[in-house]
């Protein structure tokens, strides 16, 4: 059955529809949730209100084949709103580099240039960070991108300029430190 | 690094963060918990002023081809019950970071007095109900003998229509403030109730606004004062006036626009 038909579905009340759709995209907003969060736990919080405000407004979707994005975009919305929040009451660098989340997400982590890629990406704003997320990961095209966050390509685009040219100088910084080795050891 | 390797190296990196994670067993259960006690967040089409946007675009398609080719078609607004303040400082503090140069009271002369602030983002979407825009309204609660209004701030939005024909309007100093007593409808969002071809047709020509967030139809009205100050709209309102009159609201204006 298709996200359209399962959305007409849900509109005429059936939960039954909801549970289906669930199942398909839990693991997409899941990921996307804890990758923008950096956690686990928040992942967790805000896949929960992504998917509890998309059933409340459901009646609001007029083209339910675009379920999926209208998800994304839900959470992604989410998302800032708790990281603006979380950057009220916790110092960033506290809550990404020595948080829960640094430690859960990062441990699988292979080398030393994903770990400083990803300590430069949880440096970043969460809206650039959402980018580098719908963009390397999601494998979303700048274009699909743009509607999913209701800005302009001009924008992702500027946004994905800023981000990669922070990753890359907190690369050449790491990598023009070659006593930080001798003055941990 | 090369750009390449650079690009290549953050898909890995995202993806070995993703592996092995999946939505917990427990959420599905949280999520039916959260819909069945409707516990948070709670979503209702925008009350009142915005209420007007859709209404707005009617009228400004003929007008302006910026606003036509705007696309948006209704505004939305996500009202997070659990974020609110108490403190009018910490209130204060937030307002100004969201909607800088905003004018509020923490009293009224009517002895309406500062309750609790909170926070509305409202989405502007199209038809599709693609996002295309949105916007961060400060709320202040004010409360005299356990009877309430709310004073609402947020930046002007281009494609808002935020007066209506059926305003009463007086001027503080060169400030144009509109009063209105409204009729509103509010409907079930899941579509489940709809207006009559009458409500749809009074709401398309300003005179009633109709909203969704309820659990089920109700209807009401809506007493408001409203008016524009240097790019920040405010409206005072609220749904039960309890003796608060046309007069009572444009002093509670003037007292905001001369704080």
């Amino acid at each position: 059955m298709t996200d359209e038909e399962l959305v007409r579905r849900m509109q005429q009340g059936d939960m039954q529809a909801f549970d289906e759709l669930y199942a398909r995209y839990k693991n997409d907003a899941y990921r996307v949730a804890c990758l923008i969060t950096g956690s686990r736990a928040d992942g967790e919080d805000l896949t929960q209100e992504a998917f509890v405000t998309c059933v409340q407004s459901i009646g609001s979707l007029r083209d339910g084949s675009k379920f999926r994005p209208w998800l994304i975009r839900t959470l992604t919305r989410a998302a800032w709103k708790y990281c603006r929040k979380s950057r009220r009451e916790t110092p960033v660098s506290e809550f990404f580099e020595t948080g829960e989340g640094e430690s859960a997400l990062s441990a699988v982590l292979r080398t030393d240039e994903q770990r400083r890629l990803y300590q430069a990406m949880y440096a970043l704003d969460e809206k650039r960070r959402t980018v580098l997320v719908l963009y390397y990961f999601d494998n979303r095209p700048v274009k699909e991108i743009a509607r999913t966050l209701g800005v302009t390509e001009g924008t992702v685009k500027s946004r994905l300029f800023s981000a990669r040219r922070h990753l890359r100088q907190a690369l050449t910084e790491k990598e023009g430190k070659p006593e930080e080795a001798v003055t941990h050891g | 690094m090369d750009e390449m390797k650079m690009e290549r190296e953050m898909q890995t990196m995202l993806h070995q963060c993703a592996e092995g994670l999946e939505a917990p067993d427990k959420l599905k259960a949280r999520i039916d918990f959260a819909l069945k006690n409707s516990v948070k967040p709670s979503k209702v089409r925008r009350p009142f002023t915005k209420r007007l946007a859709a209404v707005a675009l009617v009228a400004a398609v003929a007008v302006t081809g910026a606003v036509a080719g705007s696309g948006v078609t209704g505004w939305y607004s996500n009202t997070w019950l659990d974020q609110n303040w108490k403190d009018f400082s910490q209130t204060a503090e937030y307002v100004q970071e969201h909607v800088p140069g905003a004018k509020y009271v923490e009293s009224f002369s009517n002895g309406y007095t500062f309750d609790k602030g909170y926070e509305n983002t409202v989405d502007k979407r199209d038809d599709s109900g693609n996002t295309l825009g949105s916007f961060t309204e400060v709320m202040l609660n004010y409360e005299k003998n356990g009877a309430k209004v709310t004073l609402g701030a947020e930046p002007v939005q281009e494609e808002g229509q935020y007066t209506s024909p059926y305003d009463t309007v007086r001027t503080v100093g060169d400030i144009e403030v509109h009063y209105r007593a409204m009729k509103d409808i509010t409907l079930p969002p899941d579509g489940s109730i709809q207006p009559t071809e009458e409500e749809q047709a009074a709401f398309e020509r300003g005179e009633i606004n109709i909203a969704y967030g309820s659990s089920a139809r109700e209807e009401h009205t809506f007493y408001s004062v409203s008016w524009i100050e240097n790019g920040i709209s405010y409206s005072i309102y609220t749904m039960d006036p309890c003796g608060l009159t046309e007069d009572d609201f444009f002093q509670m204006a003037q007292e905001i626009i001369e704080s």
